[in-house]
């Protein structure tokens, strides 16, 4: 997102950072047109003076005198436009328009006199040379911006001298409230809240997405200031909202922002705003609507920055549509391509027609002079931006102006709407209708919205009291309330810090000192808004993050059973993953917290469906060891063929090499059942005869043990 | 000579960016445990009212509880 325009320190900021990427000998040449380089000046020294400068106007005015016409002229252009960032593609074309058709040129001037800067490098090698930057960006990707303190200026010197006559031209007064586009952009942010807008690689809308703004009957509402219908009005809503600022990009989806924080607060503030966004509205056709491309650039904005300032050279006579379109279909280069065969017909003035009826006189910028065939010309508010007439005045205000009905519907008045007063309201009510009077609806959801904005159930009812006719109804005021309460019943905290206590009498005594204000476990507490406490009066003894990996923290006793966990190192999942697995002990003293495995915890444990080879991974993770013998005999002893009680014999040998000797040799192998250790083998009864026989035979004497 | 000798610091260790759940009463996070999906992303219970959530997974947790007509209350979210 771009800074706000009038946050000069920012933009410095950003054509500084654009100084330092830019090749040393480049950087000191622009910088070189905009300040006097000193004989051992640095390149940082020099690229800090340029930046600078470009907030001094008398040294920017000088600058832009220099300048040839054609470059003079586009700055102006961009200027008139205030918006700050073009692509280059759209700056050629509407060099060309204006009448100066050298391709690059003008603009390689404009950034050559620091004057404009690129907004982004292709890679991350420096910037040597202009042509070569715009031939790796491309025509489509490349784009510029203008210090607002130079567009400010160029808008000046431009509307200096050849627009004097402007300035003393009669001032007709004419037009709907200029709300017509706001109250939709409103509208169409609140439903990128309820639902994100996804869009394609292409940068395009999705289909389903296309589809639902292209039904929305709200967005689709006649304008009241002409009888004109728009092409596609759900998109425009939306894509200029999002050229406006209105939607936050996260991955390939517009989410809206939580409040309208980037309305600015006056009437004619908010639509020089929209104005500005407009040329940053790709997408949109007067004629077509919807009408992406993905190998040319939008005719829409130049040629209506172009309509705008020839209508700026005779501001007081109004103009046929055709008047207006005839330069355009002469001069810019991709206007009469991008006309249907049947707007080529009559060159364009239906599609200049629908442009200024749809956006220019909604917007204020121009009214109609009905007639036949009717004229446009300038409004106050259009010869404020192109012909440097003063603001116009602001409208009469009317604070009250809303009704809130029994049925929680909210009528408004458009008279007393503001522009502080649509974003306020958007923030709790759903907009329902637009016209004349609009329609709002309150309701369980937008009240969630609002309060999760930020707003609380005093400011809402506050809102509506302040601006309503007549008191909010009683039963309204309960559904508001019940709402909200319903709002306090579940809790999320996405990221706080709990704060766990060695006793509870700790935590106690810290909930009475205010160092935490809920109670979450008898060891475990946390401050009213989730963040993190007050350390100085605690003495850390650990420190956890909570998506970090699990660690050692377990020590296990020889029997295989008894768990013992160390404070310091213990993490909250390691609480609800052992409980899972073992029982608590009572704890004595001060030793530790003590969990014991038994056969039931490990056989609900594998009810749930943990395996063997999970379990021994959660051992091997919070002990260094897979799960112990014993344990294992809980959970695989129930799964194993029965164990088979048999009578055997015992042969109790003096010495290994005599026990290998047995196991070897053929006459005795065969009659062992198995070896038991070093110097013990195992017969069967009715083999022992003759084991005392073969054994008798090589000298060995086998005795039967004494009973005991 | 001064009488308030200083409280003592309580020892204490911190469990940072913990993403839980509080509900009201017991009853209804048995009722959210209840729900598949959710208790899918549930790692642990810290108390009968407070349900752990499995790390990254609290925005699909919020869409699930609206979808159950819930209007949780988020504390402090931070920007991802």
């Amino acid at each position: 997102m771009p800074p706000p325009i009038a946050d000069y320190t920012t933009w410095t900021e950003r054509v500084r950072e654009t100084l330092d990427r830019y090749a040393e000998p480049l950087s000191r040449a622009v910088s070189a047109r905009l300040v006097q380089p000193k004989i051992g000046q640095t390149v940082e020294d020099l690229a800090d003076k340029a930046a600078a400068t470009q907030t001094n106007a008398p040294v920017i005015d000088r600058r832009i005198r220099e300048l040839p016409e054609g470059p003079q002229t586009l700055l102006r252009l961009v200027g008139l436009s205030r918006q700050p960032i073009w692509n280059v593609g759209q700056l050629i074309t509407l060099s060309a328009a204006a009448g100066h058709a050298d391709g690059f040129a003008p603009l390689q001037s404009l950034l050559e006199a620091g004057l404009i800067f690129p907004t982004q490098t292709p890679g991350n090698a420096p910037i040597t040379d202009f042509t070569a930057w715009f031939g790796g960006a491309g025509m489509l990707a490349a784009s510029v911006f203008v210090h607002p303190a130079v567009a400010a200026r160029s808008r000046e010197i431009g509307t200096g001298e050849d627009r004097k006559k402007a300035r003393a031209a009669p001032t007709p007064t004419a037009g709907g409230d200029g709300l017509d586009w706001p109250l939709r952009l409103a509208a169409v942010w609140q439903r990128t809240r309820q639902l994100p807008v996804k869009m394609t690689q292409a940068k395009l809308l999705f289909k389903r997405d296309l589809t639902r703004l292209q039904a929305d009957d709200l967005l689709a509402a006649p304008l009241i200031d002409v009888p004109e219908k728009v092409a596609d009005p759900g998109v425009l809503a939306f894509e200029w909202a999002a050229a406006a600022g209105m939607f936050r990009p996260i991955e390939m989806e517009y989410h809206a922002d939580a409040v309208l924080g980037s309305w600015p607060a006056g009437l004619w503030a908010l639509l020089t705003h929209l104005f500005a966004a407009f040329f940053q509205v790709e997408t949109w056709d007067p004629l077509k609507g919807y009408a992406p491309s993905d190998t040319a650039l939008s005719p829409t904005a130049t040629a209506a920055l172009i309509l705008f300032d020839q209508m700026a050279l005779t501001p007081g006579k109004g103009k046929t549509a055709a008047d207006l379109a005839a330069p355009l279909w002469d001069r810019h280069p991709s206007f009469p391509s991008a006309l249907s065969r049947e707007a080529a017909k009559t060159q364009g003035a239906g599609w200049v027609e629908a442009l200024l009826l749809t956006v220019a006189v909604p917007l204020r910028v121009v009214e109609v002079q009905a007639g036949e065939p009717r004229t446009f010309r300038l409004s106050d508010f259009g010869r404020y931006l192109f012909c440097g007439e003063p603001e116009p005045q602001p409208p009469a205000a009317f604070p009250q102006t809303l009704m809130v009905q029994p049925n929680a519907e909210v009528l408004v008045y458009r008279q007393g709407l503001t522009p502080p007063l649509i974003a306020e309201l958007s923030r709790f009510a759903a907009w329902k209708q637009i016209g004349p009077a609009c329609t709002l609806e309150l309701n369980a959801e937008e009240t969630y919205h609002g309060l999760e904005s930020g707003l609380t159930l005093a400011g809402i009812k506050q809102t509506l009291d302040r601006h309503a006719m007549r008191p909010v109804p009683n039963n309204v005021a309960d559904l508001l309330r019940r709402w909200a309460d319903k709002r306090e019943r579940i809790t999320v905290y996405p990221t706080a810090t709990l704060v766990e206590f060695t006793t509870p009498a700790d935590l106690d005594l810290a909930l009475s000192r205010g160092l935490v204000a809920i109670k979450l476990t008898d060891l475990i507490g946390l401050t009213a808004d989730g963040r993190e406490p007050e350390f100085k009066a605690l003495r850390l003894i650990g420190n956890r993050e909570y998506d970090a990996k699990p660690v050692k923290c377990l020590t296990i006793a020889d029997d295989g059973l008894t768990i013992a966990v160390d404070p310091v190192q213990a993490d909250l999942l390691l609480e609800a993953e052992i409980a899972r697995l073992a029982e608590p002990l009572p704890v004595t003293g001060n030793g530790p917290r003590q969990f014991r495995l038994t056969p039931r915890t490990l056989r609900q444990a594998t009810e749930q469906g943990q395996s063997l080879d999970e379990l021994d991974r959660w051992f091997v993770s919070r002990t260094g060891n897979p799960l112990t013998p014993a344990g294992r005999l809980f959970v695989t002893g129930p799964t194993v063929s029965s164990p088979v009680t048999e009578t055997c014999r015992i042969v109790r040998l003096s010495s290994v090499e005599i026990a290998d000797g047995i196991v070897q040799w053929p006459e005795t192998c065969g009659l062992i059942l198995d070896r038991l250790g070093p110097t013990v083998v195992m017969i069967e009864e009715e083999n022992l005869t003759r084991l005392r026989e073969v054994l008798a035979e090589i000298g060995v004497q086998l005795k039967d043990s004494q009973p005991t | 000579m001064n009488d308030t000798a200083p409280s003592p610091r309580l020892a204490a260790k911190l469990h940072r960016r913990v993403c839980f759940v509080m509900t009201e009463d017991a009853v209804l996070a048995q009722e959210l445990l209840a729900r598949k999906k959710l208790a899918g992303d549930v790692v642990g219970r810290l108390s009968d009212r407070v349900l752990l959530i499995r790390p990254g997974r609290v925005e699909a947790v919020l869409d699930e509880l609206r979808k159950m007509g819930h209007t949780p209350q988020v504390v402090n979210r931070t920007e991802s």
